[in-house]
Order: structure tokens, then sequence, then C-alpha cells
């Protein structure tokens, strides 16, 4: 267990020495804030019962936001390492398969989270000029929402970054994974009957809704926790392959 | 400490490891030998457990290379060529890094870093960040990497690559240091090298070992030969007769040239320098003479031999 906070603590070290990381901040910064600010205005000029933050969360901007930047910081996780030849010098020594990649993870979702960190200013700032008080549980469900999140595409981003030594490569698995699961995502918005509540499974579009209603629903919680762990384990399987007998 | 046994690793296409078969004692300074893709990084990435052999088997201080892996890494200490590091890191901070992760308790941790940067020749340069670092002193890092557990084996690719003369020396000599403790896997393409660092030389070719010896049978096999070749215009059966006629001579070979002139390969009985004889009687015969030299077999000519014999 100690060996996974080693290689934890270099790894998250490792993202502030990496430009990219910044470029990716300033980014996730631009697009709410931009959304921020559209979104205000929208609401001043038509006035509706509905939250600010309702409305942000499942925002084009805040998909945009996550499909775009979260393989951008994932994608250095395990294939630079391949790449430098770091990797070898890791692997021999008695670190195992899956404390790597648990570190890996741990690592790329801790940054994942000092990304989003700053957005929460916005709420502030918004809660402080706000004319009535503000409804508190889209923002709790909101957060919620983009952890979990975080979780599945963080994993995803584990997944695409260890199948390559190519970072491009692997920015393009993990777009296409997060980006697959988000088209579904429209499906119930466009069928319906019982393949509907199926789709709505599945759905992060149709999650998001209900969360910055306020809904927890643990079949949510579940479907998250459990896609992270089936992506973080096929991560395992290929961090493993390399010692398989051919 | 090492014992391999019929190790094979094929990859599509190659056999980089073609049924290996050796063993390294405790306190041997061992060199694996060879030209570029003869299979020496493949061999030691075995032994490293980073990856699997296809065939055979391979123990590590009795620990099987492939199911005892963690066992082994706890006891080696291995730099990959090229020695990857992290170049945003400090030394200090790295080598912290590498002998948590090998499990040096904390306490002993300071102690031991001071140590090896004391060794590697970085003490000063504690606080320089890799990336900053000239090949040599990231070769320096590399040693320092590989020593900071203190571990029985120690196992080098190519230590000296891309090192200038100078720093080539240091880091030889620190292997030697190295040696006198511990066990040493190296390998290298370069002869000299395992002259004066191993006690012990694996020559490997295609991945075959086409010779293993002590470093010094290897140097004495580099004195002998020792022939004398002249080439002279005179007839060949007097050349033979008062050739042989000399003391400590052998035989004699001769071979007719163009121009009334004959070659004549002359062998001593035991490494002797027979120059001075041998143009003694070409002086006394009144032969015309337009060579003489004297032909020295060295390291690198066996070692060419070695390696260049199923080339064809
Ligand atoms: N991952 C790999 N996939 C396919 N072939 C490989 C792989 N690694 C090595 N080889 C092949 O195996 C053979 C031996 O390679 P190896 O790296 O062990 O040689 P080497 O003795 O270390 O050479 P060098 O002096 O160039 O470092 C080569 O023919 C090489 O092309
Ligand atoms: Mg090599």
């Amino acid at each position: 267990m100690s060996n996974v906070w080693i290689i934890f603590k270099r790894e998250l070290m490792s993202f502030f020495f990496s430009p990219i990381a910044y470029i990716v901040l300033v980014g996730i910064l631009l697009v709410n804030g931009i959304s921020c600010v559209i979104l205000i205005q929208f609401m001043n000029d038509q006035p509706t019962d509905v939250s600010v933050f309702t409305i942000f969360f499942n925002s084009f901007f805040s998909w945009l936001a996550l499909i775009v930047m979260t393989p951008l910081i994932t994608m250095k996780l395990f294939a630079e390492e391949k790449k430098v030849g770091t990797y070898e010098s890791l692997m021999t020594t008695p670190l195992k398969n899956g404390e790597y990649v648990i570190s890996k993870f741990l690592a790329g979702f801790v940054f994942y989270i000092i990304l989003w960190a700053p957005t929460a200013v916005y709420f502030i700032l918004v809660s402080m000029f706000s004319a009535t008080p503000l409804d508190q549980a889209p923002v709790y469900g909101g957060f919620i929402g983009l952890l979990l999140i975080g979780l599945l595409a963080v994993s995803m981003g584990c997944l695409g970054s260890s199948m390559t030594t190519n970072q491009i490569v692997a920015a393009v698995i993990t777009f296409a994974l997060f980006g697959g699961l988000l088209l579904v995502g429209f499906l119930p918005y466009a069928i319906g009957g019982k393949l509907r509540e199926a789709f709505q499974y599945f759905s992060m579009i149709y999650h998001m809704e209900e969360l910055v209603q306020g809904i927890l629903d643990w079949r949510r919680v579940i479907f998250y926790i459990s896609g992270t762990l089936f992506f973080l384990f096929l991560t395992y399987k290929i961090v493993e392959s390399r010692q398989w007998k051919a | 400490m090492i014992e391999v046994e019929n190790l094979t690793k094929r990859y599509p296409g190659v056999t980089a490891v073609d049924r290996l078969s050796f063993n390294v004692q405790k306190g041997e300074v061992c060199g694996l030998l060879g030209a570029n893709g003869a299979g020496k990084s493949t061999t030691m990435r075995i032994l490293a457990g980073y990856i699997p052999a296809t065939e055979g088997h391979a123990s590590v201080a009795g620990f099987d290379v492939f199911k005892d892996s963690l066992e082994v890494r706890r006891r080696i200490g291995y730099m990959p060529e090229n020695v990857p590091l992290y170049t945003e890191m400090r030394i200090n901070e790295y080598l912290e890094f590498r002998a948590a992760l090998k499990g040096v308790p904390r306490k002993e941790r300071r102690e031991r870093i001071e140590w090896v940067k004391q060794q590697c020749g970085l003490a000063e340069v504690g606080k320089k960040i890799i990336g900053h670092l000239s090949k040599g002193y990231r070769q320096r890092v590399g040693l320092a990497d590989t020593l900071v557990h203190d571990p029985e084996l120690i196992i080098l690719d190519e230590p000296t690559i891309g090192l200038d003369p100078n720093q080539i020396r240091q880091v030889r000599e620190l292997i030697r240091d190295l040696g006198k403790h511990r066990t040493v896997l190296l390998s290298t393409h370069i002869l000299p090298e395992v002259e004066m660092t191993c006690s012990r030389v694996i020559i490997i070719n295609r991945g075959k070992i086409v010779a293993s010896d002590s470093v010094e049978r290897l140097k004495q096999l580099r004195r002998g030969g020792g022939e004398t070749v002249l080439e002279l215009k005179a007839d060949a059966g007097a050349v033979r007769s008062e050739l042989a006629a000399v003391a400590d001579v052998q035989n004699v070979e001769i071979k007719p040239l163009s121009g009334g002139y004959v070659r004549a390969v002359v062998f001593p009985k035991a490494n002797q320098d027979l120059r001075e004889p041998v143009s003694e009687t070409v002086r006394r015969m009144n032969w015309g003479l337009r060579e003489l030299t004297r032909r020295t077999q060295t390291l690198e000519d066996i070692f060419l031999q070695l390696t260049t014999e199923d080339d064809e």
C-alpha cells in the first residue's frame, strides 16, 4: 500500500511540470467562465425558476470541458512512461502491477478534482451576488455528478493510455470511449418504452439531470463505480500482459 | 547467484535469446559481451523480471525470475539501457523516490542516499534537476539508483555507452569497486571494458553463447599466436629449410607469390618473438626482404572470429 502512495505522489507532482496540464486548467476555467457568464446573462434576460446550476452542469460547455480536457490529462499516465522507458525501471522494483494501476488512476483522479475545483469559485460569486437565496441541492448534486463522471472518465483514460506509447493515440482512444458513452446518453431522449429505461441506465446526461434536481439514485453510483472498476481491470490486464508468456 | 538454463526468448520473426545457459557465482563481475542485437538486453530484462522468457529457466539468488519475480526484484539493482529517468525531478528527490519504492526504511534513507551519492560522485549536485544533467551524470544517477537499496546483484545494461573517455574511466572504476563486495552482471560491446572491469566474460552472438571464460584466460589467448610473417625474394625450399632451423621455431608455412617472392609464416613454439633470429637468417642468406612483421591476435580478433563465424 505504501507503494501506491509513493507512486501517486510522484505522479501527481509530475502533472505540475507538464505544460499540457496548465493548458487544460486554463481551458476548463475559460470554458466554465464563459458558460457561467452566458447563463447569468440569459437568466437576467428571462428570469426562470430553474437554478443557474441546474443548467450549468448539464450545459453544452461542461460536457465539452469533460470530453476534451479529461483525455488530455490522462493521456500521459501510462503512455509517457512506456515511451521514455521509466516504466522498465519501475517494473523491475518490487512494485506490483495492481499498485501501479491504482496509483496512476488516483493521481489522474485527484488532478481531475484539482482542475474542477476552481469552478467552485463561480458558485461562491454567484451566490454572493444573487438577489434570492440559492438552492444548494443542484450545486451538491452537480459536483457529485462531476466526481462520479470523473472516476469513470479517468479510468477510461487509464485504459487508453495503457494501450499505447503514443499520447495522442491515448487521448483519441479515451475521447472515443467517453464520447461513445455520451452519445448513448442521448438515446433515452429519442426512444420510448422499456428501452428508454435501459438507456437511462447508461445516460450520463440523464444522470446529471437527476443529480442537479437533488436526486441521488444509488443505481447511478453503482453504475459509475462498476464502470470504473471495469476499465481499471482492463488496464490492469494490459499492464500485466507484459509478463504473459508468449 | 544467477543460474540460467536453456533460456530462450522469441519475438515474432526473431529468436532474441537462444537456449542460453550460464551461471554467475556470488562475488563475480561478469560481462555479457556481444554485438548489437546479440540479445544482451533481452537476457538482462528477463533476469530483472521485466519480461518472461519463452522457454527455459532463470533464477537469481535461488528465486525463479518468473514465479518469484517480486523476490528477485527485491534483490537486484537493475539499470536499463539508456538509463531512463524522470527528468523533472531533482537528484535527491529521485533517489528518495527510488529508495522508498525499493523498501529502504525511512530512517535509513537519508544515510543510504548520502552514501550512494558519495560513491557515484554526486555528493555536490544533489539539488540539480535531472533534465539539466549531462549524459555522464545521468549515468551516475542511474548507478546510484541501482545501489541505493544495497542489492545482492547489480545488473547494468551498457553502463558506459555514450560517455566521454574520462567518464568511462570513472564509471569503470566504480564498477570495479562495486565488484569487490557484490555480484555484478554488465553488458557491453566494448572489449577493453570487459578486460578492465570483469573477472569473467560471456560472449554471445545471435542469442547463443559462443565463449564463456575468465578474462585471464582470454587475455592469454590474446597473447597467443605471435607468428612472424615475411615476404622474401628467394627459393621456397631454401627458405623452408633455413627458417625451420632457427631456434624456437615450431613450423614454417610457405606460399609462393608472383615476381619470385615467397610468403613465409614462421610459428614459434611458445609465443616467442622470432623477429630477430629470423631477420638474422635473412641477412645471412642475403635474401631480398620486403616485409617482416609479427602477428598478434587481439581479443578483438578472437571476438570477431567468434561472432562472425556463422555469419556467412
Ligand atoms: N520488443 C521486441 N520486439 C521484437 N524484437 C525485439 C524486441 N526486443 C528486442 N528484439 C530483437 O531481439 C534481438 C536482440 O535484441 P537485444 O536488445 O537483446 O540486443 P542487444 O544485445 O541488447 O543489442 P544492443 O547492443 O543493440 O543493445 C534483436 O534482433 C532485436 O531486434
Ligand atoms: Mg541492448
